[in-house]
């Protein structure tokens, strides 16, 4: 009868706790990162008996979550990916919608500058179209520095989402570490789990690892160790790491995310590749960067070839035309631990074989230009000296003073070159449309003569205007303002004076033609015709793609690195539900099976109640059965 | 699979909210009619839609560009009808002079109306367009061209005409010249002049007949010396000797490829002379033609003279008449080069949209059905959203 008792008891508190476990599962049926609870019973130690082993009740062994770690780790990885992908193409979207529109897009503001020339060029005398053509020109500077400043700012929002999402990290390791802590306390107590504790650690990695990309070490006493990217420590035992920004060895505007460790600052960024700070760095690096270097590239093409042009012609007032946009310079970014204390100076030389890509300039004894790109080393010719400086990719670099050996400079040739980009011309009539000199036929000719327009190859020869007269001497000789004796070959170019014109057919003896200033030409428009059809050569790239190709593949470019990162943020959203839900399979409260637990539960204890009640009456008959 | 509660409820909760976002994506493609909204949707549709699109903004600029020429050009067409009009009275003032009939005095009331057909001339030549630019000044189109100065008419233009782009290939020049127009004419046949010497006393006078040879005539300037009133010689510009003839009336010459004929009298060391053509203006030969008119005639020489000189300035404004028409021909030919440099781009501006449509436009159809399609599927997971939720054990407990 003891033992029915003491067996009974002991099913009333072993059902009384599943009752309690199962209450809790359902108070937390909706808690994220609830694992449901579940009570472990085993048999009590049975007595031995002359008749055999007879069980003496049941004894609560644990109370387990139920809880599968390699789902977990799924589940984090499939997360960090979600959110690394999430925030690119959120981030992508943004700059894919700035540049993007056709109505207002990139392409469109070169086209209507090329529409603006042609304007200019169908009546040059026009004051009217010149005045569109500075607005348009105008707009087209203001565009791009808008993209540009746009895409600035979208820079300067990701280094405060770096400080931020740094901070939101460190706040988790430490919530982590400190758990860490209460965690091996409670085992070394109990030597039971503390289930509550280890759900609400699991929930603080699972969020952790929407931030970066993590890996979690179980440790023997119950703590958890936290790695992110490859390695990189952030959580040991009870001790956290504390995540923070700091600022690009090269460029201090741009922050970079570091861990500070024995006093030293280390910069992980390279190491990190998921969650949103991985999404954000590979957003910056892959797409917002290349963005602003292709823009520039692009700016810095129209500008080369329009300037080019334009200080080739001759404004309304017969002066030699000026530069018709300015425009930024490379940016060269010095090392910050740079021992020496040399100088670097980055020009443009040629547009067209600008790259759009970054270089190191690295001194190891002699200059070294790597593509950060690409990765290659890049050849320089030249000496350095201002003189004679290094040359490659279209960009020349003077070096000045002294470098000490592994001193190093960033060069981002075209990324800072459109917050320069300005009109510089204000005065309509300093449009230069027209050619500097004009070519006629003497009316006194005989022979049949006819010369070309003259196409400018110098706009700096100090001759280029001077009027010259070609005489015929024979009908295959000719002299320049009555000196020297040419041979004549039918259409062969004639140069000189910083042009070259074309004479062909066959002229007479004493056939003259001239070449004079253009001042009053105010209907000319050669300069302009040069100028688009050089703006719709291709003239970038190395001479393998035009501006308006340029800035067309530009936005094709963003809105392919957008829809991959929404394709790749749409796949991992699916995968993660898919992790989410093995996970939640596994580990979730199903109500119903809780409900089904309680009837369980309870009927057992009633039962067992109802021994109690047994073992009374089989007390009382006994009792009863001695009183007589 | 065992499912946890919140997990099916997640799951259904992610489903609709994923069916929601294609709606509004499906429906943002039916009303704004596109189904390329931001280049992420279709990359290479993109990048054509802009490609495509900056081709017809270009044609668009070239539809002005050629609406602008076409103007300059008939304004020009005009002015060269009015100038063949003035030719064509100026001729006939020129034969009315010519005939016998006419006295000293009513020949120079002829070349007063002709010095007004001059000065009509001189305005065609500096006409100006619509916006105020001079049409035959070249490029100096802001300065007037044609300037009488002491010296006589002065081209004060240059012999540049500006072209203008009409399609990505081709050019159009938006008028011509006024060298071109009214300097740039051959003189005489375009191959040699001839005149009557001013000393003569016979009554001879020359004109050009025609060139037989053009091979042959090799340029130089040639006298006709008579020898005697039977006899004549040939000397180049060395005064040698390089033909002799018997002379009869009326009769032509034949000369190095050249033909000319004298007629009436000339008597011995008179000289009639044959020399290279160069070019002459209308202005030019306008001014000789009116002061040959006031000539006196008194002579049998004088009235030699005359005849030369007359039958010189008709044939050089036939010339001149003839280059006119040239030059009406080639803008005649410009504006038709430009109707079908416009009928093309027509047609290339409707192709180049409908190419813009296909690439970025919905499929109505398609785009509506898959709306329909989606809905359907949106209120078939909130119907069995709402009944699996009811579904719960503790409802019978």
């Amino acid at each position: 009868m003891a033992d029915v008792m003491s067996t009974a008891v002991s099913g009333l508190l072993a059902f009384q706790r599943g009752l309690d476990t199962t209450s809790q599962n359902i108070a937390n049926a909706a808690t994220a990162g609830y694992s449901r609870q579940r009570v472990e019973l085993s048999t009590r130690p049975a007595q031995a008996y002359g008749s055999g082993w007879i069980g003496s009740g049941v004894q609560v062994t644990t109370i387990a979550r139920v809880y599968d770690s390699f789902l977990a780790t799924q589940v984090r990885s499939s997360a960090s990916s979600l959110a690394r992908y999430d925030t690119m193409a959120t981030e992508a979207e943004r700059l894919d919608n700035v540049l993007g529109d056709s109505s207002s897009g990139l392409a469109t503001a070169l086209q209507d500058l090329v529409n603006a020339f042609q304007e200019v060029a169908n009546d040059p005398s026009s004051v009217t179209s010149r005045q569109v053509l500075l607005s348009k020109a105008d707009i087209f500077a203001d565009k791009l520095a808008g993209y540009d400043s746009r895409m600035r700012v979208f820079g300067a929002e990701i280094n405060s989402r770096l400080q931020a999402g740094a901070a939101e990290v460190s706040k988790l390791a430490d919530g982590i570490a400190k758990l860490n802590t209460q965690i091996r306390d409670a085992y070394g107590r109990t030597g039971q789990p503390p289930n509550d504790l280890l759900d609400q650690r699991d929930k603080l990695v699972d969020q952790l690892s929407t931030f970066v990309d993590v890996s979690v070490v179980a440790q023997d006493d119950g703590a958890a160790n936290v790695y992110m990217g490859t390695g990189q420590p952030l959580v040991v035992g009870n001790t956290a790491t504390a995540l923070t920004v700091a600022a690009d060895p090269f460029d201090p505007t741009k922050l970079n995310v570091a861990i500070t460790a024995n006093g030293a600052t280390i910069d992980v960024s390279s190491q990190l590749s998921g969650g949103s700070l991985g999404g954000l760095l590979e957003y910056r690096a892959q797409i917002l960067e290349p963005a602003r270097d292709a823009l520039g590239k692009v700016a810095a093409g129209v500008v080369a070839v329009v300037n080019g042009q334009h200080r080739q012609g001759l404004t309304l007032s017969g002066a030699m035309g000026t530069d018709f946009f300015s425009i930024g310079s490379p940016t060269v970014l010095a090392a910050a631990g740079n021992g020496g204390n040399a100088t670097v100076a980055t020009t443009i030389t040629n547009a067209g074989a600008l790259t759009g890509n970054d270089y190191v300039l690295e001194f190891t004894g002699t200059w070294q230009l790597r593509n950060t790109t690409t990765g290659a080393n890049v050849a320089l010719s030249g000496s350095g000296s201002p003189a004679d400086p290094f040359s490659a990719d279209g960009l020349a670099f003077v070096v000045g003073n002294t470098p000490a050996v592994g001193d190093k400079f960033r060069i981002e040739p075209t990324r800072d070159l459109v917050s320069g980009l300005k009109l510089e011309i204000g005065d309509p009539a300093a449009i230069a449309a027209a050619s500097p000199v004009r070519t006629a036929v003497v009316g006194a000719n005989t022979g049949s003569g006819r010369v070309s327009a003259p196409t400018v190859t110098d706009a700096t020869n100090a001759n280029l205007r001077s009027p010259v007269t070609i005489e015929f001497t024979s009908a295959s000789t000719y002299s320049v303002n009555g000196a020297g004796s040419f041979t004549y070959t039918p259409g062969a170019a004639i140069a000189m004076n910083g042009w070259s014109l074309q004479i062909d057919g066959a002229p007479a003896v004493g056939d003259r033609f001239t070449v004079t200033d253009n001042a009053m030409g105010k209907g000319d428009n050669s300069n302009l015709l040069a100028m688009l059809a050089a703006l719709d050569a291709p003239s970038l790239d190395g001479g393998t793609t035009s501006a308006a190709d340029a800035a067309t593949q530009l936005v094709a470019k963003i809105g392919s690195q957008t829809s991959q990162a929404q394709s790749n943020r749409d796949a991992f959203a699916v995968v993660h539900d898919q992790d989410i839900a093995a996970q939640q399979s596994v580990s979730g409260v199903n109500l119903d099976e809780e409900a089904a637990n309680l009837i369980m539960l309870q009927q057992a204890y009633q039962a067992a109640a109802q021994l109690i009640s047994v073992a009374q009456s089989m007390f009382d008959s006994l009792l009863a059965a001695t009183r007589r | 699979m065992r499912t946890s509660t919140m997990g099916s409820h997640l799951a259904l909760t992610n489903q609709m909210l994923r069916q929601q976002s294609s709606i509004a994506k499906t429906q943002m493609q039916v009303s704004t009619n596109r189904r390329v909204l931001t280049p992420a949707d279709d990359p290479v549709a993109a990048g054509q839609i802009l490609a495509l699109e900056n081709q017809v903004s270009a044609h668009a600029q070239f539809d002005r560009n050629t609406n602008a020429v076409q103007t300059r050009l008939s304004v020009e067409e005009q002015a060269l009808a009015d100038a063949g009009q003035v030719l064509r009275r100026v001729r006939d003032l020129t034969l009315q002079a010519n005939s016998g009939a006419l006295d000293d005095k009513s020949r120079a009331a002829i070349a007063t109306e002709l010095d007004e057909r001059v000065k009509e001339m001189q305005a065609i030549a500096n006409r100006r367009d619509a916006s105020g630019a001079y049409l035959f000044a070249g490029n100096s189109e802001g300065s007037q061209p044609f300037v009488r100065t002491a010296a006589g008419m002065v081209y004060a233009g240059d012999q540049a005409v500006r072209e203008v782009q009409v399609s990505p290939t081709q050019f159009v020049k938006a008028g011509h010249s006024g060298y071109e127009v009214f300097a740039d004419i051959a003189q005489g046949n375009g191959t040699f002049t001839v005149d009557t010497a001013a000393a003569n006393t016979g009554t001879g006078w020359i004109a050009p007949v025609s060139v037989t040879n053009p091979s042959a005539w090799t340029g130089g300037s040639y006298t006709v010396r008579f020898i005697d009133a039977a006899n004549y010689e040939i000397l180049d510009a060395a005064n040698v000797q390089v033909a002799t003839g018997a002379y009869t009336s009326g009769a032509s010459i034949d000369f190095n490829g050249a033909r000319v004929a004298i007629t009436g009298a000339p008597v011995a060391n008179d000289r009639f002379s044959i020399a290279q053509a160069g070019r002459q203006d209308v202005f030019t030969t306008l001014d000789q033609l009116a002061s040959t008119l006031r000539l006196a005639t008194g002579t049998d020489a004088e009235r030699a003279q005359f005849n030369t000189d007359v039958t010189v300035a008709l044939t050089q404004i036939d010339g001149s008449m003839d280059h006119l028409i040239n030059v009406r021909s080639e803008v005649g030919a410009r504006l038709n080069v430009i109707d079908n440099v416009t009928d093309s781009r027509k047609n290339l501006e409707v192709e180049l949209k409908s190419a813009v449509s296909n690439l970025r436009d919905v499929d109505m159809v398609e785009a509506l059905s898959r709306l329909a399609l989606e809905k359907t599927a949106l209120t078939a997971a909130q119907k069995s959203f709402a009944q699996l939720s009811r579904l719960s054990l503790f409802d019978y407990l």
